[in-house]
């Protein structure tokens, strides 16, 4: 066999079937140049395989949202802003609802367990209205109906305030738990590097001793 | 269960299949995205990337069993992609510091200056900041290789699929990538006294 470089490299990461394997392994018994050559390539090797593998900490979580009937499901991350589209969703939607009903002149009456509602399109000459009416509606029975509608929303207002502050404390908590643990997990590391920097120095000063002892002549030692 | 179960659930409706499949590939994805652009936010980030486009595409997967093929081809254009816009942005921001200061950004002035300082060099401990160092100066196509054989393990076989490249061009880049390497680590005086073992 001659010297090959590809087939060095087959060797160096086992990738060659046993009887090539051997003929690799015979020619360097025999070829300075390859054995130096594989020597280095193994030490590089060897240097870069000192990097470990890390940990990703991606976690990624995909939820299958049906956007559209027939169409691939989307990904949506989980975050915090489902619940936020809700409430204000909903506070939109009884916004939408009171400026429509304001725009037909809704009434309505409750009296004895009978709910009388009554609609009052603009320009009309004759309301239409559901349902009977004992009486005619005043401006206070409207007033007052504005105002449970009002109150309604400011209940649905609290609740989504009171929910968000729940959820906001929740994700808090949970980044603080987060932030504690990589701090404990930092100083690990820390503590770590700093007992490998001190056995390092440590090491380095015992052979710096020991190469200064050879140094010096046994005599010299004996007349100091 | 196989990826390629896990990819017909997914087809049939199952995003749980999916997300056993990111469970499965993630940390490899990191590691090899780590390697290749040398900082952990932007891989943490490709890697979400990543994933985003597998999701889009995976339905258009031909052939299940080319799926690691497959998934290190989009990591490597994800990754590719976001070099271009590294390098157009360090681009500008370099013509933008010489029309400022009327010379050239140090950077420009050859390898050199990017070489650890000889003081820092005999204090810097952290060899991973070095090797990732080392691995972005190497030409990228060398360091591809570098990556997926010494920390994918992939077999030369694999990474000429996923290269789409002959078998012996992918084992020249890797051999000029090690000595490229080898090179830099003697420039830099990385030797046995300072990581302890023979190289």
């Amino acid at each position: 066999m001659n010297c090959d470089r590809e087939q060095l490299l087959d060797y160096l990461y086992e990738e060659l079937e046993p009887e090539a394997h051997r003929a690799v392994e015979s020619h360097l018994e025999s070829c300075s140049d390859c054995r130096r050559e594989l020597k280095e390539l193994g030490g590089t090797t060897r240097l870069l395989r000192t990097w470990p593998d890390e940990e990703s900490r991606l976690n990624l979580v995909f939820v299958a949202e049906e956007a559209e009937k027939g169409k691939r499901s989307l990904p949506v991350w989980l975050t915090t802003a489902s619940w936020r589209r809700w409430t204000f969703g909903l506070a939109g939607s009884l916004a939408a609802v009171l400026l429509l009903l304001a725009l037909v002149d809704f009434e309505f009456t409750y009296d004895s367990g009978r709910l009388d509602l009554a609609f009052d399109f603009a320009g009309s000459a004759a309301p239409p209205t559901v349902g009977d009416l004992d009486r005619p509606l005043t401006r206070r029975d409207l007033l007052a109906a504005q105002q449970q509608s009002l109150e309604l929303i400011q209940t649905l207002l609290q609740d989504a305030e009171i929910r968000q502050q729940r959820n906001l404390g929740l994700t808090l908590a949970q980044f603080s738990q987060q932030l504690e643990r990589q701090r404990q997990q930092d100083l690990q590391i820390v503590g770590r590097r700093l007992e490998e920097s001190d056995w390092y120095t440590e090491s380095r000063f015992r052979r710096n001793e020991d190469v200064l002892q050879q140094l010096i002549p046994a005599n010299y030692r004996g007349q100091r | 269960m196989t990826d390629v179960d896990l990819i017909a659930r997914f087809l049939e409706g199952q995003t749980t299949a999916f997300n056993t499949l990111v469970w499965r590939w993630q940390d490899r994805l990191y590691n090899f995205v780590l390697r290749y652009v040398g900082n952990r936010e932007e891989a943490r980030d490709l890697c979400q990337q990543i994933f985003i486009r597998v999701y889009r595409s995976l339905g258009d997967l031909r052939n299940p069993e080319r799926f690691s093929t497959w998934i290190y081809q989009i990591a490597l254009n994800t990754c590719r992609d976001q070099l271009r816009q590294r390098q157009r942005h360090a681009s500008l921001s370099l013509d933008h510091f010489e029309e400022e200061h009327g010379q050239p950004h140090p950077a420009l002035e050859g390898a050199a200056s990017q070489a650890p300082p000889a003081d820092a060099r005999m204090h810097e401990n952290d060899l991973r900041h070095l090797l990732s160092r080392a691995l972005q100066t190497i030409p990228e196509e060398q360091r591809v290789v570098v990556v997926m054989k010494e920390y994918q393990n992939l077999k030369f076989t694999e990474i000429a699929a996923v290269l789409e490249t002959p078998i012996n061009t992918v084992k020249s880049r890797l051999y000029y990538g090690l000595k490229g390497l080898r090179k830099i680590f003697d420039q830099w005086g990385i030797s046995k006294e300072n990581i302890g073992y023979e190289l």
